[in-house]
């Protein structure tokens, strides 16, 4: 790990073409950019009772100056940029409080049971050893979690003109879960399956939570139910993740646009009693205009 | 006292002896070589740009030489001293003409830069997508 700064050294060494024109690699400086993507999608709620999260409306904004960028839920000021290598310092919103939040209309109007915590084995009163992952509570009966702000170091590595590597090491800045997280995530665009007009990209990485982000969001405890049996303390774990996007051209603003993406959770955080699923699953199929 | 003194009379020497052991323009065998134009003007980056450069260069001594577009060879002299060629070149990046000698080393290089007339300029997109994705 100590020789990674020297790999970057040595690898920002290697160039590649410069940006030239607006595409998806290259935004033009000094300019917003918008896009809204109209169609059907669904983001998994792995939480017990948890609503899974439909997508039909996705607006994507962006803008890059020559050091500060923005782009949809990220703020970021870059302070050493080659062809090969960009090191940011970054600031964006914790995606791990969506799951504790009712986005599904039906939510809204029907009533929610007076207990949500349910047990596989209804004879006991509580568990009778450690092993919590038998119990089920409803993320309706655990106390409200806050959105966290994190803000770290991002490093972009391109390695190639289609291949990346992104590197993250962010910590809550708004005294949320005080602890860190962290991905590497690798990226590959390429065009194939003999489809003209089309980009395809493929993303891999590793999503690591603190045992401080874990608990703070799986954890069960006092605020959460007076079953002291139900208690769950949450620990780092990984969860690993695989994306695949493409992109097909139609006109000058309009695409199709298809993303699908799998996130497998660490067994930290599906030991909870919180979580039903093993996986958190994406999907979007749409049009894009760019304005 | 004396290893600060020698330090300092290294770093001296260092910064003004590198820049020029590194300057790609320095002549060898007093070649001098000047293109005519230096840099040609487009609409928008990525767009072609062609035109006719001249190319001078002279020598003190004769030598053989060879003009290299990039690493393409355009024209080749042998124990000359003097001369001029028009090349007509199609360029969308900047491009580097060396003149080169029997063994490949280069006597000395210029280069022509591509800049566009609009000055509308682009970066790496960091790509930050949606937490949700």
């Amino acid at each position: 790990m100590k020789y990674l700064p020297l790999l970057f050294v040595f690898f920002s060494q290697f160039t590649f073409a410069q940006c030239i024109a607006t595409n998806e690699q290259c935004a033009p400086i000094d300019e917003w950019e918008f896009s809204l993507a109209i169609g059907a999608g669904m983001l998994t709620n792995p939480l017990h009772g948890g609503s899974n999260i439909p997508l039909v409306l996705i607006p994507t904004i962006s803008y890059y100056g020559e050091k500060l960028f923005f782009e949809n839920n990220a703020l970021g000021y870059t302070f050493h940029e080659t062809s090969a290598l960009s090191l940011s310092a970054i600031s964006l919103i914790n995606r791990e409080n969506t799951f504790f939040n009712r986005w599904h209309p039906s939510n809204v109007f029907v009533p929610i049971n007076a207990s949500g915590i349910s047990e596989s084995s209804p004879s006991f009163d509580g568990p009778k050893n450690d092993d919590t992952s038998l119990l089920e509570i409803d993320v309706n009966d655990v106390a409200n979690r806050k959105w966290a702000l994190d803000a770290g170091i991002q490093a972009d590595w391109f390695i190639s003109e289609e291949s990346r590597l992104v590197m993250r090491l962010l910590h809550d800045v708004n005294n949320t879960y005080n602890g860190f997280n962290g991905k590497i995530e690798f990226s590959h665009r390429f065009s194939g399956f003999g489809m003209p007009n089309t980009k395809w990209r493929i993303t891999t990485g590793l999503n690591w939570l603190s045992r401080q982000q874990v608990d703070f969001y799986y954890g069960i405890g006092e605020k959460d139910t007076n079953k002291p049996g139900y208690y769950y303390q949450g620990k780092s774990g990984v969860n690993p993740y695989i994306k695949i996007h493409s992109n097909y051209k139609l006109s000058k603003n309009w695409r199709l646009t298809f993303t699908a993406r799998a996130e497998f959770l660490a067994q930290a955080i599906r030991n909870s009693p919180l979580v039903e699923d093993k996986l958190i699953e994406t999907i979007f199929i749409g049009v894009v205009y760019d304005y | 006292m004396t290893i600060k003194i020698f330090t300092l009379v290294l770093l001296v020497v260092s910064v003004l002896a590198v820049p020029k052991s590194l300057s790609s323009n320095t002549p060898i065998n007093n070649v001098e070589l000047s293109l005519t134009p230096l840099a040609c003007f487009v609409k928008k980056m990525g767009d072609i740009c062609h035109l006719t450069i001249k190319v001078n260069w002279q020598s003190v001594t004769p030598v053989n030489a060879c003009l290299y577009q990039n690493v393409d060879k355009v024209h080749c002299w042998s124990a000359t001293s003097k001369a001029t060629k028009k090349v007509m070149v199609s360029l969308s990046e900047n491009m580097v003409f060396s003149l080169r000698g029997d063994n490949n080393e280069i006597y000395v290089q210029q280069h022509v830069a591509i800049a566009a007339s609009t000055s509308k300029r682009f970066r790496r997109r960091l790509r930050a997508d949606w937490s949700l994705f």
